[in-house]
C-alpha cells in the first residue's frame, strides 16, 4: 500500500461499475484505498458498490458502500452527513457519476435533455454543496469532476446533451476553483478520451459505430486513437489519483486530459 | 525513496538553478531521484548541476552532472550520446531550459527575439530530434516540455517569451501526435507564478529591487493566495514521467493555482 492519500477521507460517487470490468470510478476507488484513503464507495446501486468494496477488503484497503441517487439532494445530504459520521471529515470528493444518452439536436427529447443534465451536471452543484462546507471548516480539500473530451471536442456526433452537460461541467469546476482557491480547496476536471470500460459497452448502441458486433466497435475506438489504443479507467484513477493528492496543491481549475492526444488531432477529410 | 520512476533514464535540462532556493529543474531531478530514475542532470553552468547532484547525492540517488548549451546543436548530440553511452538508456527528456524576457513588440530588439526563440523553443527541438531516435528504438518515452501560463494568457507585455512558450506548446503537439502510436507520449506543463530563484532573478527589478515586495505582490496575484514552488512544477512532472499518465499524451498542464481562468480586473 502507499500513502499518497495517507489519512485522507474520500467520496467517491459512481464506485460501482455497471457490468463486469473496471469502470472510472471503481478503478479511482481502488487507487484512493490503495494510496491509503478512506473511502466511501457511493452508488445507486447498492451491489455494485459492494462489489467495490470487496476488491478493496481484499487488498487491505479501508472503505464503506453507501448507496444514494445524487440527483437526489436529500440523499447527497445524507450522504455527506454518513461520511463525516462514519470517517469524521471529507479530503477528496470525486464526482465521478454520468451517464450518456444517444441523440443530436432533432432527436433528444426535453426529457433526456433533463436526465442527462440532473445526472451529470447538478448532481455535482449538489454533492459540491453538501461537502464544501465541510472542506471549508477542516481548510480544505479537492474535488475532481470527471468531464470527458466531448465537453470540448465533437468526436462522434449525436451526443447532444451528453456532450453538453461534460462542457458545463468544466465551467462548473472553474466556478468552484476561483471561488475557494483562498480557502485552499482546489477543483479540476479530468476529461477521458476514449476509454475502454463497462459503461461504454452497456450504455453505447453500438451500430452507432456502424456494427453491433461490441469487438468491431473497440477496434474502430483504438484506431481512432493516435496510440492505437483506447484508454483504460487505471488511467482515469491515476490521473484523479494526482489531482487528490498534496502533489497537485497548485494545480487548481485544470481540465486534465486523458486521450492519448486526441484532441490534438482533428478529422482528415479525404 | 520511492519507486515511481524505479529503472528509468531521464535528462533534465536546466537541472542546475541560477541562483540560491528551488528552481523547477532542479527541484524536478530531485524528485524523479527520490523516485529511482537515474537523473543526467545538464546545465549550461556545470557548477549549477554539481550543487543538484550534491542534493541527490546526499538522499541517495543516482544522478550525473553535465554541461551542455542546448541550442547548440552538437552539445545536444553529445549530451544524448553520452546519456545512452553512461546510463544506458533515455526514457525520460524533461526539457526545462528556458529564459525570460520583458518587452513589448516594439521595443524589443530582434536579437532578443532570435535570442529568446532559439533558447525556449529550437533548444526542445534539437533535443527531441536527437532523442526520439532513441526512445524509438526503446520503444517508448516521455518527453516533458515547461512553457508557461504566458502561452496563453498576457499580464504584462512579454512579447518573445509568451509568443515561444506558446510555440513549445505546438511543437508538443506535433511530437505528441506524431510518435503517440510508436510509445512516445509529450506533454507540456505551464506553471503560473512560481517562486523560483529565475522568478527572482526576472521580476524584481520591477519592484525596485525589493524583493519581498515583489513576493508578496505576486501571491497576492494568485487565486490561492500563494504563489507555487518548484517542487509543485517537479510533482506535475513526476506524474507525467511515469507511466501513471501512460495515456496522458499532448496535454498541457497547468500548474498555476487558476490564475488563467481569471482576466485582469479594470478599477
Amino acid at each position: 500500500m502507499g500513502e499518497r492519500l495517507k489519512g485522507k477521507v474520500a467520496i467517491v460517487t459512481g464506485a460501482g461499475s455497471m457490468g463486469p470490468g473496471l469502470g472510472n470510478g471503481k478503478a479511482a476507488a481502488i487507487i484512493f484505498a490503495r494510496e491509503g484513503a478512506k473511502v466511501m464507495l457511493v452508488d445507486i446501486n447498492a451491489k455494485a458498490a459492494e462489489e467495490t468494496k470487496s476488491i478493496v477488503d481484499k487488498e487491505g484497503g479501508q472503505c464503506i458502500a453507501f448507496k444514494a441517487d445524487v440527483t437526489s439532494s436529500a440523499d447527497c445530504q445524507k450522504m455527506v452527513e454518513a461520511c463525516i459520521q462514519i470517517y469524521g471529515r471529507v479530503d477528496i470528493l470525486h464526482n465521478n457519476v454520468g451517464i450518456l444518452g444517444a441523440g443530436g439536436l432533432l432527436d433528444t427529447t426535453e426529457a433526456l435533455w433533463d436526465r442527462i443534465m440532473r445526472t451529470n451536471l447538478t448532481s455535482m452543484f449538489l454533492t459540491c454543496r453538501y461537502a464544501i462546507p465541510h472542506m471549508l471548516e477542516q481548510g480544505g480539500g479537492a474535488i475532481i469532476n470527471v468531464s470527458s473530451i466531448g465537453g470540448i471536442r465533437t468526436p462522434q456526433p449525436g451526443q447532444m446533451s451528453y456532450a453538453v452537460s461534460k462542457g458545463a461541467i468544466i465551467a462548473f469546476t472553474n466556478e468552484i476553483a476561483i471561488e475557494f482557491a483562498a480557502k485552499g480547496i482546489r477543483a479540476n476536471c479530468v476529461l477521458p478520451g476514449l476509454i475502454k470500460t463497462p459503461m461504454v459497452e452497456f450504455s453505447y448502441d453500438t451500430s452507432a459505430w456502424g456494427s453491433r458486433d461490441i469487438e468491431e466497435m473497440w477496434r474502430k475506438r483504438d484506431a481512432m486513437s493516435p496510440t492505437g489504443r483506447q484508454g483504460e479507467a487505471w488511467d482515469i484513477a491515476n490521473a484523479a489519483l494526482f489531482l487528490a493528492s498534496d502533489e497537485s496543491k497548485y494545480v487548481n481549475g485544470v481540465s486534465l486530459l486523458v486521450d492519448g492526444g486526441l484532441t490534438g488531432t482533428t478529422k482528415i477529410f479525404k | 525513496m520511492g519507486d515511481r520512476l524505479k529503472g528509468k533514464v531521464a535528462i533534465v535540462t536546466g537541472a542546475g538553478a541560477i541562483g540560491p532556493g528551488m528552481g523547477n529543474g532542479k527541484a524536478t531531478a530531485i524528485v524523479f531521484a527520490r523516485e529511482g530514475a537515474k537523473v543526467m542532470l545538464v546545465d549550461i553552468n556545470l557548477k549549477a548541476a554539481e550543487e543538484t547532484k550534491e542534493f541527490i547525492d546526499k538522499e541517495g540517488g543516482s544522478s550525473i552532472a553535465y554541461a551542455a548549451d542546448v541550442s547548440k546543436s552538437a552539445d545536444v548530440k553529445k549530451m544524448i550520446d553520452t546519456c545512452v553511452q553512461k546510463l544506458g538508456r533515455l526514457d525520460i527528456l524533461h526539457n526545462n531550459v528556458g529564459i525570460g524576457q520583458w518587452g513589448d513588440v516594439i521595443e524589443t530588439p530582434e536579437e532578443e527575439w532570435d535570442k529568446v526563440m532559439t533558447i525556449n523553443v529550437k533548444s526542445m527541438f534539437l533535443t527531441c530530434k536527437y532523442a526520439v531516435p532513441v526512445m524509438l528504438k526503446q520503444g517508448g518515452g516521455a518527453i516533458i516540455n515547461i512553457a508557461s501560463m504566458g502561452a496563453i494568457r498576457t499580464a504584462l507585455p512579454s512579447v518573445a517569451y509568451n509568443t515561444s512558450k506558446a510555440a513549445v506548446l505546438g511543437f508538443t503537439r506535433e511530437v505528441a501526435v506524431t510518435y503517440a502510436a510508436k510509445g512516445i507520449r509529450c506533454n507540456a506543463i505551464l506553471p503560473g507564478l512560481m517562486k523560483t530563484p529565475q522568478a527572482e532573478f526576472y521580476n524584481t527589478k520591477a519592484f525596485g529591487g525589493d524583493v519581498a515586495l515583489m513576493w508578496r505582490r505576486r501571491d497576492s496575484m494568485s487565486p490561492t493566495g500563494k504563489q507555487g514552488e518548484g517542487w509543485d512544477t517537479a510533482n506535475a512532472a513526476l506524474f507525467l514521467a511515469s507511466d501513471e499518465s501512460r495515456y496522458v499524451n499532448g496535454m498541457h498542464l497547468l500548474v498555476d493555482g487558476g490564475i488563467t481562468l481569471t482576466t485582469r480586473t479594470f478599477a
